[in-house]
């Protein structure tokens, strides 16, 4: 446990042919902090970067509290006050998104990029039946009138595969199921016809079977339209199935970002592997868990053939403030690493 | 349908209610310890004329006995006779309503219309020095003693600066009251054309109203500020900004009806300030409605007059109830489709 | 930003540097997270700190009306009832410094002589109303069924009424004595405890943990009284505080109204009542000295009570 080869020698490869196409999205250095308790700024999201090509599925996972969802509010200029973005730099379709005018963001969000929510019941509005919503969206983005914003709504209910649409139109939120909820919004972010969808754990509180169905409809949306994803999740399986790329998270920074395959196959980063390591397989034994020695945290080092330690969290804390930096490991494999070894190391 | 039986429930719920405040009025009246009778016939009766007083009310006869001929009473709108006016309690309850009604609508369109937009207001710049003024003259306001505050407008504003008229009644000794149409002085002067009674009745209301209203805007402002701060950090709220409508348009369409919502469901807390509230401020500015008809009963030990009065405010008080949850299972769809 | 990262964010179509945008934030300098944490108090101390300020004016508020309360007899600078027929109506001055009342009688004496009162009455009305409320509410919202059904009609009956009236109606029947205006407001606030008790028992009794007792063979009246009523308590004694508030401004709106206690006896309701009457013609201390008294006490009772709801509150 103590001490990690890289299986593959380290190669910092700066003549890799970049991205063909233009990235759809970039994220650059990004850094969300939110006021601690003593009124101080507290970074939850620390130097994160990566691009999106259009078409392509990224997936970010990591534990609560990495800083995913922050990521992908940032994304969107939805940072919510007293958080702030502190600095990074974020573009959408070649648009600057932070410090952008409220305008500017309105003019992305919904049109360029959307984004569905976690608990899809709560983020429709109680008050409003769906066709309300849909038509309202239609309205905004489209320029519709009235009875053809509905007409639209109707066929929109019915490209999500709403059984039946006619009814579902009158209903209220609290009348829909939660993976009905989630169709609907899918249906508004559709409405709006962006080129980025962020979906943020939709289908935490779904039913498995529901789950599958709305992944189904979103893989179905990305070949029929060439919509790109980012998808955030703490489950590996869904990643699995639906992602290009994996970017891992943990306490607001990004440690490591592979091809899935790549990373299935040839994770570096501890914690990754210990993220690989829950996943239950039921063709193996559950591996046993070591509740004797306590928990620590490995960090990559950049020198002295790139040791992991196991140290502390105090110490992590020390080591974080040596600003580590992606190191890529294999063509496209990208692993944060500190450059310099840790102050106090601990077994 | 659903709504239907909810109505329904709603309205037999209220009937049981109703019921029960008679009741309740009754025991307050016949079975507390206290002694109505001699109550009724004042510190200095003799022992003769409190027996007396207490054959003629009934209280001789068996307790189910007084019970029925009270519910018979009630339900013919008999509430008894004054001994001040020496006219039934009804009608003498039913001729001072609009005053109280006039007083209190003004006073209620005060509190909320200022309330409300503070609360708002406060909501949307949490944190900031407004937030933070709003919310100290919030708990200020809620330890006012109602009837200290009024006597202070009064000492200011007629005393020192004389700019409001005497505070006694609802027009001015000269001028005649306009043709009775609502009862309220200044829709019926409005109605009749008649600026001067207008003009003159309004410069009557505004310190009562000042004062009650004053007193009714703290639960306006807390409830407005704390709902509209649930509804503005809510997830629609946050979705719909994802799809890039924009704030002005997400505070109007999506926050504020529902942070209305909320404060629907404490309409019947203000309502119940303003009706315990009318008492306190009829009382110092000597105006005619039902709260200084029972003041003077309280002082003249008119034991009738009394009773009519709780039993009326509380019958309002129900129905007014009934009217809130009744809007409020119209407008909110989770209550109209459960 | 060094060599290997340039290469890695341009392997990746980065934008080649970072873009500050808060001028106050330098990127260079790190967060402060590893600097000392503040220890566990201070941390406590600076998280209520918006609230902190009104809880040490609403403890001053308290304290003072309760200095008057304990030590009044020996803080007055004359008798609170006896008159003076050289100093009648006297404004406020250096002898007097809240003036006199109509037979002169030292108001900031009768003042501090109606604490003790008034605190009395609003402390014994809101004992009442908390331990018949809660009991009532706990058993009600415990048994549930048709005894909380029976329950619930009779608190709607009793909240049918504005607690004030309901006091008022009550108290003039009883006729005015110091006791039956306890009882009475006491009366208009039990439900209000009952109808809260009871709503926090109807939650509890479905937790995990009082499920968790039954099964480890409690017996329900020990589960009831052990387990759910502590936790039921937090929010009914800061409800109790605001009761104490409440009672105050209850108390002495119904002596205002001449209900309840009646003068001479010095009470706060009592002293802006007697008042009244020459705020007109301009001897505006006689009143607004006493409302001022009854507005620092209820200020003071609603604060904390403010602040013990926001912090005991299922926190």
């Amino acid at each position: 446990m103590a001490v990690f080869t890289p299986a593959a020698p380290v190669v910092a490869s700066p003549g890799l042919a970049p991205e063909k196409a233009p990235p759809l999205a970039e994220v650059a250095n990004l850094t969300v902090a939110f006021p601690s308790p003593d009124s101080r700024m507290s970074a939850v999201v620390r130097e994160v970067g990566f691009s999106l090509a259009p078409h392509e599925s990224l997936a970010l996972v990591g534990e609560s509290g990495s800083g995913k969802t922050q990521t992908a509010l940032a994304m969107l200029g939805l940072t919510r006050p007293p958080g702030r973005v502190m600095a990074g730099s974020v573009r959408i379709g070649g648009q600057e998104i932070v410090g952008a005018s409220e305008s500017t963001l309105r003019r992305i969000r919904g049109s360029q990029a959307a984004m569905i929510f976690q608990s899809p019941r709560t983020a429709l509005n109680p008050l409003k039946t769906v066709g309300d919503h849909l038509s309202r969206v239609y309205r905004r983005h489209s320029g519709l009138d009235k009875r053809r914003a509905q007409e639209q709504a109707l066929a929109m209910l019915e490209r999500v595969g709403m059984t039946a649409p006619e009814r579902v139109l009158r209903a209220y939120p609290h009348q829909l199921s939660g993976g009905m909820a989630q169709r609907v919004m899918i249906g508004m972010m559709l409405a709006c016809n962006p080129c980025l969808l962020i979906a943020d754990e939709p289908t935490t509180g779904l039913d498995v079977t529901i789950q599958s169905q709305i992944f189904a409809l979103i893989r179905d949306i990305q070949a029929e339209t060439g919509l790109a994803l980012i998808l955030i999740t703490h489950d590996l399986g869904v990643v699995a199935e639906n992602c290009d790329r994996i970017a891992v998270m943990q306490r607001g920074r990004l440690v490591e970002l592979a091809p899935t395959a790549a990373l299935f196959a040839q994770a570096r980063h501890p914690y990754t592997l210990r993220l690989l390591a829950s996943i239950l397989r039921p063709d193996q034994p559950p591996q046993p868990i070591d509740l004797d020695t306590p928990v620590v945290d490995e960090v990559p080092i950049e020198n002295a053939g790139h040791a992991w330690r196991a140290i502390s969290v105090d110490a992590w804390k020390a080591l974080d403030a040596t600003r580590p930096e992606m190191i890529e490991v294999a063509p496209g494999h990208f692993v944060l690493c500190h450059p310099e070894p840790p102050v106090e190391a601990q077994p | 349908m659903t709504l239907r039986w909810y109505l329904l429930r709603r309205l037999g719920l209220a009937a049981v209610t109703l019921v029960g405040v008679i009741f309740a009025v009754f025991f307050m009246t016949r079975v507390l310890p206290g002694d109505p009778a001699s109550v009724k016939a004042g510190a200095y009766a003799t022992e003769e004329a409190r027996a007396a007083i207490a054959r003629e009310m009934g209280l001789d006869k068996p307790v189910p006995v007084q019970l029925t001929t009270y519910l018979g009473n009630i339900l013919q709108g008999d509430f008894g006779t004054s001994t001040r006016s020496g006219q039934p309690v009804r009608q003498d309850l039913l001729s001072r309503l609009p005053a109280t009604v006039e007083l209190a609508l003004f006073s209620l369109m005060l509190a909320a219309l200022v309330g409300i937009p503070l609360g708002v207001w406060a909501a949307v710049r949490q944190g900031s020095r407004v937030d933070a003024l709003v919310q100290q003259w919030t708990i200020l306001a809620a330890a006012l003693p109602l009837f200290w505050f009024g006597l202070v407008l009064i000492y200011l504003f007629y005393h020192v600066w004389g700019i409001a008229p005497p505070p006694v009644g609802r027009l001015d000794l000269g001028i005649p009251p306009p043709p009775a149409i609502t009862g309220l002085y200044t829709v019926d002067a409005l109605l009749s054309g008649n600026w001067a009674a207008f003009r003159n009745a309004l410069a009557h209301l505004a310190l009562p109203v000042l004062a009650l209203g004053v007193a009714t805007m703290s639960p306006f402002i807390k409830v407005a500020r704390s709902a509209m701060l649930d509804v503005m950090a809510s997830d629609y709220v946050l979705a719909a900004r994802s799809l890039g409508f924009s704030e002005r348009e997400v505070i109007w369409h999506d926050a504020l009806k529902n942070a209305l919502i909320g404060l629907l469901t404490v309409a019947g807390i203000v309502l119940g300030y303003l009706l315990a509230g009318n008492v306190l401020v009829e009382t110092i500015f000597a105006w005619p409605g039902i709260g200084f008809y029972a003041w003077n009963a309280l002082t003249g030990s008119d034991y009738d007059a009394i009773q009519g009065f709780v039993l009326t405010i509380a019958i309002i008080y129900v129905f007014l109830n009934l009217a809130i949850d009744v809007a409020y299972s119209l407008i909110d769809p989770r209550i109209r489709l459960r | 930003m060094s060599a290997t990262t340039r290469a890695a964010t341009a392997a990746l179509g980065y934008p080649p540097a970072a873009m500050p945008v808060d001028p106050a934030w330098d990127p260079e300098e790190d967060l402060p997270t590893a600097e000392t944490e503040p220890t566990r108090w201070q941390r406590a101390w600076r998280f209520t700190r918006p609230s902190r300020a009104s809880l040490a004016v609403g403890l001053a508020a308290i304290g003072l009306i309760a200095v008057f309360a304990i030590f009044g007899p020996w803080l007055t600078p004359y008798d609170p009832n006896t008159p003076d027929p050289s100093a009648i109506t006297a404004p406020p001055s250096s002898q007097h410094w809240l003036g006199t009342d109509q037979y002169g009688r030292d108001v900031l004496s009768r003042i501090i002589a109606a604490a003790r009162l008034d605190l009395t009455v609003a402390v014994s009305i809101t004992a009442l109303a908390l331990l018949a409320g809660s009991l009532i509410g706990a058993v009600s919202g415990f048994l549930g069924g048709r005894v909380d059904d029976v329950v619930m009609r009779f608190i709607d009956v009793l909240l049918a009424f504005p607690a004030f009236i309901l006091a008022l109606g009550i108290t003039a029947m009883l006729g005015n004595e110091t006791r039956f205006v306890v009882v009475a407001v006491a009366i208009a606030y039990t439900p209000y405890f009952t109808r809260l008790v009871r709503g926090e028992m109807l939650t509890l009794r479905e937790s995990e943990f009082a499920q968790a007792a039954l099964c480890a063979g409690n017996r329900r009246p020990r589960i009831l009284l052990y387990h759910l009523l502590p936790n039921a308590l937090p929010p009914a004694l800061a409800q109790a505080t605001l009761t104490l508030g409440w009672g105050i401004l209850d108390v002495a709106g119904l002596s205002f109204l001449g209900v309840g206690i009646t003068p001479p006896t010095p009470e706060w309701g009592v002293l802006v009542a007697d008042g009244a009457q020459y705020v007109n013609s301009g001897q505006w201390w006689i009143s607004v000295f006493p409302g001022i008294a009854i507005l620092i006490a209820v200020l003071g009772f609603n604060l904390v009570g403010d602040w013990l709801r926001d912090n005991l509150w299922r926190r």
